[in-house]
């Protein structure tokens, strides 16, 4: 087992309230701007559009006038390993090339784009499709309908060629400007809000909190041991950092598979 | 890949995996360089004459070996 | 015009009708080249692969064809590790089918990948846990086995026999050919068992997920023991078409039986062990998942139905009674429904484990492959026909030939 520094680390994470989720779509907005993500000119095929935040609207399956609709944001879950010698993050322990891996300092599973060769077996293994491959290249010349778009390039984030995999950072890059920030003020220490995702900060309605799991001072740990908190898919152990808000029990219930004589939603708040 | 890489950790999933590679690609190599150095021993015997080599049996032939 | 190159004694087709034979597997070739090259350079959106569909079309066939491949290790295990000599008149034709499945599916990989110049990657940075980094390994050095196997039946061909150097050589290699039969067979186990644990680990797809022993799934298991099942049979059906075209007998009766007897016995364990290990499944890991069969839809249950029943048992049955089983017809029957079950089996497991939702709010999603995909899979079985019929011309490949013709 490698060694982890969680008495040092942090573990950094993610509360939705879907109860003030509009689904006014400003995260995926963000995130998109945020991160250079490759919008092409035809965007219908849902089924490779690169959205690392993406939108999900579900309902009650009722008729009017009890309807009930929740929009679901859904980023990369950056999935934990299980600490007791169990398995390791679903993607991360089936990359053959290494270029994803859980940092235990932060809790972020990282992407190293130039060390993917394109396989898509982390595409394969992840329930929550939140990775997408790069189906054609973004920026290059090949592609013209993208001339002009490199004018919207954020510096911060590197833009990803073809065939490689590509999925929410945890908006990696603003931990480290936040880090050089605290470090040129003498600081080793960042303060809660210090480092906030794109899609938090953009956030209208401010449903997404952002931070550390593992400081039990931070926002984001306290509404993660709330009533209403659960996670997608608990059941299958894959330990995700993105806790969601819901006072709705229907809304919980469609986080994760029941089968019929299974009722109450498996909701296990330890991080 | 190997001890002295960038990723190499001396732990045991390391030993079992690449021990068992590598003992893999150290048979094929050697029995490969085994076959060769044979084969140029007997040319250098055929070109010295130093021996009559016998014919070989082939395999197939259509004979059966 | 190249009666110089054809095996002494042996009666081969006139070469105009050689070169005809030829043109469409060359063209399926060629086809396949032209589809590789748009791949390559317009990138994968040639293809309907997404990200719901990561594996798709070539997956299948990859996997497919190094399961009917695995004829060749395992005839090499049975001819020079167990020393079933009758095995000896078809091991020459299994090496040859194995060299082409395998390097066909090599090939088809170089471009399923989204950076193919970072192919060695999968070497220098491996991560040692992922199953991938065991199949590319091995693969890789089974694919030199091979290539180390089937080069003393090339270098028998007449011509290059008189050269010196190919003719000592081609003699040392054989002679030690049971060491690389043994690497082969350690190096098939491992990447036969870890195709199918690639998708035994993976514990957040109930459909493919299965408990196992210590790292290695159900399925790891289950995939090796599909294969030598299956693989033999495959080599019988290479060897009938090539009897039905050349219209000879190139191998006797009883090699035939042993193969096919052997290939029913392990069917037989497969099943049971398969048919076990469904039951686990859909009584252990699928409601703890909070998942059933029925959720799968009539789809799923239809196709492992067809898996397992029709194309399992009824050629289980068929290859372990002696009746059948030596009735030609119903061999190459049995033949057919087993490699088919094999591919069935393959098929569900990637597609499905692709196509069937984990998140309740999630679809079913559908895939039908392109053009350019097919362009590049048949181009592989187009290679494979070529492959085959130079070797069956230029080379001995059956050693029994001129005593079962008596020319």
């Amino acid at each position: 087992m490698e060694k982890t520094e969680t008495h040092h680390g942090h573990k950094y994470g993610m509360v939705i309230d879907l109860d003030k989720c509009t689904g006014c779509g400003t995260c995926m907005v963000a995130c998109a701007s945020e991160n250079n993500v490759t919008v092409r000119s035809d965007e219908t095929d849902k089924e490779r559009s690169i959205t690392w935040m993406k939108l999900y609207k579900i309902d009650n399956g009722k008729p009017f006038p009890e309807t009930e609709v929740c929009y679901f944001p859904r980023p990369c879950m950056h999935c934990d390993e299980d600490g007791h010698g169990g398995h390791h993050s679903p993607c991360v322990s089936v990359c053959p090339a290494t270029a994803t891996k859980l940092d235990h300092n932060t809790g972020i599973v990282s992407q190293i784009y130039t060390r993917c060769v394109g396989c898509r077996y982390c595409q394969a293994a992840c329930p929550y499709h939140a990775r997408y491959f790069n189906w054609w290249d973004g920026y290059s010349f090949l592609q013209p309908y993208s001339e002009g778009m490199e004018r919207a390039l954020s510096p911060e984030v590197s833009p990803r060629m073809r065939g490689v995999v590509e999925k929410c950072t945890f908006c990696h890059h603003r931990l480290m400007s936040a880090k050089n920030r605290a470090y040129a003020e003498d600081r080793r220490e960042l303060e809660e809000g210090e480092y906030i995702t794109a899609c938090t900060e953009a956030c209208p309605a401010q449903a997404i909190t952002f931070g550390d799991l593992s400081n039990h001072d931070h926002e984001v740990y306290k509404l993660s041991k709330s009533d209403r908190a659960f996670r997608l898919l608990e059941r299958l152990n894959s330990k995700p950092k993105v806790y969601y808000l819901s006072s709705k029990e229907w809304v919980k219930k469609f986080a994760d598979n029941y089968t019929p004589d299974q009722i109450q939603p498996a909701t296990k708040k330890e991080i | 890949m190997t001890p002295i890489s960038f990723e190499w950790t001396w732990t045991s999933d390391y030993f079992i995996f690449f021990g068992l590679l590598y003992l893999a690609l150290t048979i094929i190599g050697c029995t490969t360089a085994v076959a060769f150095i044979k084969t140029w021993l007997d040319l250098m015997k055929e070109k010295n004459k130093e021996a009559e080599l016998p014919e070989i049996e082939t395999r197939s032939k259509y004979t059966d070996y | 015009m190249d009666s110089a190159f054809i095996p002494e004694g042996a009666k081969r087709c006139s070469t105009p009708v050689f070169f005809f034979w030829t043109i469409p597997w060359v063209m399926l070739l060629a086809f396949g080249g032209f589809s590789a090259a748009l791949c390559l350079i317009f990138g994968l959106n040639q293809t309907h692969m997404s990200d719901v569909f990561a594996f798709a079309l070539w997956i299948v066939f990859d996997l497919a064809v190094i399961a009917l491949g695995a004829g060749a290790f395992f005839t090499g295990f049975l001819t020079y590790i167990i020393k079933k000599d009758e095995l000896k008149d078809i091991i020459n034709a299994a090496v040859i089918i194995g060299f082409i499945c395998y390097s066909g599916a090599m090939g088809l990989l170089a471009i399923d990948i989204g950076q193919p110049l970072r192919n060695w990657f999968f070497f220098w940075h491996a991560n040692v846990h992922s199953m991938l980094v065991e199949v590319s390994f091995c693969i890789s050095c089974y694919l030199s086995v091979l290539l180390i196997e089937y080069i003393p039946i090339i270098f028998e061909n007449r011509k290059l026999d008189e050269v010196k150097d190919f003719h000592f050589f081609g003699h040392h290699l054989h002679h030690i050919m049971a060491i690389f039969a043994a690497t082969g067979t350690f190096l098939s186990f491992f990447h036969q068992g870890s195709l199918g644990g690639m998708f035994g680990v993976m514990y957040i797809r109930p459909f493919v997920a299965r408990w196992g022993f210590y790292i290695w799934p159900w399925t790891f298991f289950l995939f090796i023991l599909s294969a030598i099942a299956a693989g033999p049979c495959f080599t019988i059906l290479c060897t009938k078409l090539t009897e039905a075209l050349s219209k000879k007998k190139l191998v006797p009766d009883n090699t035939i039986q042993l193969l096919a007897k052997i290939s029913g016995g392990l069917l037989t364990l497969y099943l049971i062990l398969k048919i076990l290990d469904t039951y686990a499944w859909v009584n252990g890991i699928l409601p703890q998942a909070g998942q059933g069969l029925s959720d799968f839809g009539s789809y799923t249950t239809m196709m492992l139905t067809f898996e397992i029943g029709v194309f399992g048992i009824i050629p289980m049955l068929l290859l372990i009674t002696p009746f059948t089983r030596k009735s030609n017809f119903w061999l190459i029957i049995a033949c057919l429904m087993n490699c088919t079950g094999i591919v069935l089996n393959r098929y569900i497991v990637i597609i499905g484990s692709a196509a069937l939702p984990v998140m309740p709010f999630d679809k079913l999603w559908t895939y039908m492959p392109t053009w350019q995909e097919w362009g590049i899979a048949l181009g592989m079985i187009g290679y494979g026909f070529l492959i085959f019929s130079l070797s069956y011309r230029y080379l001995p490949v059956f050693p029994k030939e001129k005593e079962l013709n008596s020319f």
